[in-house]
């Protein structure tokens, strides 16, 4: 199958498992107890049925299951989300300032997270101290949840050390403060993604050092030195950058932890709060984003990698 | 034009009084008109919004944009405007703007919050555009405290609608910028009917739903203000002495039974269940020590018509509540115990119950689901036992009807009471003037709730705004009003 | 050294979970009102009590009975679901293949957090529920080592030759295929359980865990953040019992996958 052929195929599955999770997530969300309107009126006392029947209907609650799933689809195929019921908002204005800032998370923590693990991974294969580094810390590192390693930072380095802001959000126009809030987050969310990182760069370049043509290349007299940043390092990496992608496209959905710890007004907090009210139109619109985004990754792990090596795209 | 540079010229003067930046304890992304959505939006509609009259920092009624208000008798209101009210946009607020508003919050379908106050609504007369004259049914000594309710202010026309944005007001702050999920920026409102005393120039209201962090914001000077401290965070505000902590004694925790099944459709039972539960452990437990036990109806600082017996009605006493059981001949009681995990102290209340059941033989089982689920079957009677928390939006006994009228008609009662005796009472002392010759009447009803427990007070709960000793002109109102209030003190408010 | 010590250190966590709630004195939901937040190294109450009054050494042993058990269950279910799918896809071929593993990919591609937040509201927090989401969230990764792995078995003569002579088809799974796939699922399962431990852990901190007031690991570190700033370690001990038994079990988790996984040893 030809690359463009087989692209396209993955593209074409790829909205279909979009659709799939919505329809699952539309039809989930109506069997869970629970209902927008009377989660609305909670703080109000007396909810009389005509108040009710007023906002189901204003909702659009009042129709039946079928027309609904299909009003939604025909809504997102024009990527509108609706209105938030709490919110009265487009939701999709709401998703959007909130995917901002998950993925102002996501992109420097993987940022910074695979530019610290492709050092420490190849600073492994070289000296004593690296690899001792990376095999000793970096199991640790993977076991400490996100949450847990959070709190520990806020405890430390905000509470008794007074060294950085415990949590929020500062504008992005006072830049320097919007920085300074995200250093905590940001190193959270960074760390299991360097040590994952590490361990798959040193892996990879003890594969290809022992390969023939490594070896063929010292022979011709290369130094180590240019052996090893020319030739060992570029053709270990197109593994670790797979696994880059496929860390980074679940990422956006899982910051909810880091978020809750560091008080961030991002898309998991979000879909927190809309479940607990029931806010169908931001939950529809919530889920859509972080599930394309997953898709969408490793649609192009996928194209990249038949790119790469032809032979995994026929299969 | 020299006119306008004239009026220019002091209003920045006097907006020396900085801007105050409010960590505030929930999203508020959006204002409607009539329903009640809780603190959060009752401190932002304060601002934004303003009724007939509003309470000053002791709850007393005080002229808002009523100019002067007169009870002609509990069933007669006279309320005459100012000259030349606005709203924000500019467009003019009458007689006949206040009629529509009222009338709308009147209306029951429009799930107005202060509709029980309006119900018995006969006319409203506008015989002028500054006088407005509203006519009950039935006499309410209490009527100018729900015209002071946050949820009370006068809306434009647009607004009048359920579910239709309502950020246009006529309260001293306008809404500039609407930043969903973060927060809210206000400027002051040169169309306010008292802008000169207004010294802030703006309020910037920044969402932080997570209690500790919205402490952590002002330990760390992010904010100047926040609302609802957290209760274990009191000591950390007061060991630092640039801090104010100030906190009164609050709204209350209660907990419903659903009289509809056995056991507690038995009034037996739902005794015993005033005398198992200790008090003292859930304002530990749940408060950190922040909040006084409530063995009676909870009251309000200062106002006449309560009695104080009305606060002792039942004592803690395990062996009275087995006592009890066994006369009203159940055993090995199993129930279930709603609570939600949304509120921590929600939680913490239904553990520490649960512990004081056990003591007296009753198994009670927790179902803690999210808020969603929770008002779910607490409105549709999926529950034996549920723990609840009220902050009433009046001051006299009046209040004790919403939480003792049985669900589905008040999602505040036990689902299926049948509250008409309760009701008749209160509603005779409703239509006495004389403080005294009322609270006999009001001590009637109270007596049924001490024989029948309709609902059950367990505990008053400590209710903290929390602010830099920069920030002056700022009081926490005492009692329930700290809820509905209190945001009524923030144009008081300036930033040194 | 370490082949000995990580079995060793994993026993013995299993021990505690099995036996540690019998030998600490105290009940973990007994509440005692007056002796609330007792420091650590109390004579009575060895890790201190917490806001209830609560012993947290026992809470902290109950919890570990929960998390293991929630841990080891959820993966038999999802490992169990997993090879199902994963095997009849992969023998079945055709449309069913197709519909099973777009079906894995599209559990996938659905939010964890999305599913743990629906099942729980759905259905309260509680063990089993607990259990089911984890399974849920886990059951993917076997399909697709068990399709991958029956995929290659599949070809090798012997089973080519099973079919050939007519073998009835639950034999061929059952005695032939299995057997053979069984090495590197049991190597995802030891992996899987130090996972399950962790999203178990962070779903009973987003307060999605098991129903209150029986202790999980994450709800205590939830619980202990609100009185941080005045009791830290109630939040500190059950965060250093969280990251030591994911470490162990990783880590021996790591072990067997070298242990079993052909394709581990291949590449060593």
């Amino acid at each position: 199958m030809e690359l463009t052929t087989y692209s396209a195929k993955r593209l074409a599955i790829g909205l279909v498992m979009v659709v799939c999770v919505q329809v699952i997530i539309f039809l989930a969300v109506q069997v869970v107890p629970g209902d927008p309107v009377e989660a609305m009126m909670s703080e109000t006392g007396n909810i009389s049925p005509e108040i009710v029947a007023a906002l189901r209907e204003q909702f659009g609650l009042d129709q039946p299951l079928p027309v609904r799933l299909l009003e939604h689809m025909r809504e997102l195929f024009m990527l509108d989300f609706g209105t938030s019921f709490q919110y009265s908002q487009p939701a999709a204005a709401i998703i959007g300032s909130r995917l901002l800032v998950s993925l102002e998370l996501v992109v420097l923590s993987a940022f910074f997270g695979i530019a610290a693990g492709i050092f420490f991974g190849s600073w492994s294969v070289q000296t004593r101290i690296g690899n001792w580094l990376v095999s000793a810390l970096g199991p640790i590192i993977l076991s400490v949840p996100g949450y847990v390693a959070g709190s520990f930072f806020v405890l430390a380095l905000s509470l008794w050390l007074g060294w950085l802001p415990a949590g929020g959000m500062a504008p992005i126009s006072d830049p320097v403060e919007h920085l300074r809030r995200l250093v905590l987050p940001v190193l959270t969310l960074s760390l299991p993604i360097a040590a994952t990182i590490a361990k798959v760069t040193r892996y990879s370049i003890l594969e290809v050092r022992n390969q023939d043509w490594v070896r063929t290349s010292r022979a011709y007299g290369f130094s180590a030195r240019r052996t090893f940043r020319r030739d060992i390092l570029r053709n270990a990496l197109t593994p670790v950058l797979t696994v880059s992608a496929l860390e980074l496209g679940g990422l956006i959905g899982a910051t909810v932890l880091v978020e809750r710890v560091f008080n961030l007004p991002g898309l998991g907090s979000l879909l927190v709060s809309a479940v607990s009210v029931r806010d169908y139109p931001l939950i529809q619109g919530a889920v859509f984003v972080i599930s394309a985004f997953y898709i969408a990754i490793n649609i192009a792990a996928d194209i990249g990698y038949g790119f790469l090596d032809p032979r995994a795209a026929r299969r | 034009m020299l006119s306008l540079g004239a009026r220019v010229g002091p209003a920045i003067a006097q907006g020396a009084g900085g801007t105050l930046v409010f960590g505030l304890s929930a999203n508020v992304g959006n204002l409607v008109y009539g329903p009640s959505r809780g603190a959060a939006q009752f401190i932002v509609n304060q601002q934004i919004h303003r009724g007939l009259v509003k309470f000053d920092e002791n709850g007393t009624i005080v002229p808002a944009l009523a100019e002067s208000f007169e009870a002609v008798d509990p069933s007669n209101y006279r309320f005459t405007l100012r000259d030349g009210l606005s709203f924000h946009d500019g467009s003019p607020i009458d007689s006949a703007t206040v009629k529509a508003s009222l009338e709308y919050l009147a209306d029951k379908s429009t799930g107005a919050a202060i509709y029980s106050a309006l119900s018995t609504l006969a006319s409203i007369e506008t015989p002028d555009a500054k006088t407005v004259v509203v006519k009950l049914s039935k006499p309410n000594a209490s009527f100018l405290d729900y015209m002071a309710d946050p949820n009370a202010g006068i809306a434009p026309a647009a607004a009048l609608a359920p579910g239709a944005a309502n950020w246009i007001g006529a309260g001293p702050f306008k809404l500039q910028a609407n930043d969903s999920g973060v927060g809210l920026t206000l400027v002051k409102a040169d169309t306010y009917y008292d802008k000169d005393s207004v010294a802030l120039e703006g309020v910037r209201f920044i969402f932080y739903p997570d209690s500790s962090a919205r402490t952590n914001a002002l330990l760390a000077g992010d904010v100047d203000m926040i609302d609802f401290v957290g209760w274990e965070d009191f000591e950390r505000v007061e060991a630092d002495s640039n801090l104010v902590l100030d906190a009164v004694p609050g709204p209350f925790v209660y907990t419903m039974f659903n009289v509809e099944k056995a056991p507690f459709d038995n009034p037996k039972v739902r005794q015993a269940i005033a005398h198992a539960i200790n008090r003292d452990n859930v304002v530990a437990a749940a408060f950190y020590g922040h909040g006084e036990p409530l063995y009676g109806v909870p009251m309000s600082p200062g106002n006449g018509r309560f009695d104080p017996k009305m606060g002792d009605l039942w004592e803690y006493s395990p062996e009275k509540a087995r006592a009890l059981l066994k006369e009203a001949g159940v055993d090995g009681l199993k129930v279930s115990l709603l609570t939600s995990s949304t509120y921590s102290f929600f939680r913490d209340m239904a553990l520490s119950m649960q512990a004081d059941l056990k003591e007296v033989g009753i198994e009670a089982e927790l179902d803690a689901p999210d808020w969603a689920t929770y008002t779910a079957s607490k409105n549709g009677g999926k529950y034996d036992l549920a723990v609840a928390g009220g902050a009433p939006s009046v001051t006299g006994p009046v209040y004790l009807q919403a939480y003792s009228i049985g669900g589905p008609a008040s999602s505040f009662g036990s689902y299926g009471y049948d509250a008409s005796e309760i009701v008749a009472h209160i509603q005779a002392g409703e239509a006495i003037t004389d403080d005294a010759a009322a609270r006999t009447e009001y001590m009637k009803a109270v007596e049924v709730i001490r024989d029948e427990v309709p609902f059950l007070p367990v505990a008053q709960r400590s209710q903290a705004f929390a602010y830099k000793n920069t920030v002056k002109g700022f009081k926490n109102v005492s009692g329930f009003l700290s809820i509905t209030g209190t945001g009524y003190m923030i144009e008081k408010a300036k930033v040194e | 050294m370490r082949r000995y010590l990580l079995p060793v250190l994993a026993s013995a966590f299993v021990l505690f979970a099995i036996v540690g709630p019998l030998l600490v004195p105290h009940d973990p939901l007994a509440q005692n009102i007056v002796k609330r937040f007792a420091p650590l190294g109390s004579p009575e109450h060895l890790l201190g009590t917490d806001n209830f009054g609560r012993d947290v050494l026992a809470r902290i042993a109950a919890g570990a009975q929960v998390e293991l058990f929630t841990a080891v269950s959820a993966t038999l279910l999802a490992m169990t679901f997993g090879v199902l799918i994963g095997m009849t896809a992969a023998y079945s071929r055709g449309p069913t293949e197709g519909v099973l593993m777009r079906g894995v990919d599209v559990m996938l591609s659905i939010p964890p957090l999305i599913l743990a937040l629906l099942v729980v509201a759905a259905l309260g927090p509680s063990v089993p529920t607990l259990i089911g989401v984890l399974a849920l969230l886990f059951i993917p990764g076997f399909a697709r080592v068990a399709y991958g792995q029956t995929l290659e078995v599949r070809n090798r003569q012997f089973v080519e030759a099973a079919i050939i002579f007519g073998a009835p088809r639950r034999s061929i799974i059952l005695g032939q295929i299995l057997p053979n796939i069984m090495a590197p699922v049991l190597a995802q399962a030891s992996l899987t359980i130090a996972s399950a431990i962790l999203v178990g852990s962070g779903l009973g901190y987003l307060g999605l865990g098991i129903r209150p007031p029986a202790p999980s690991w994450g709800g205590m570190v939830a619980d202990g953040q609100r009185y941080m700033s005045s009791h830290p370690m109630l939040m500190i001990v059950p965060g250093i019992f969280v990251v030591s038994t994911i470490l162990i079990f990783s880590a021996l988790g790591d072990t067997l996958r070298a242990l079993w996984d052909p394709r581990e040893q291949r590449s060593r």
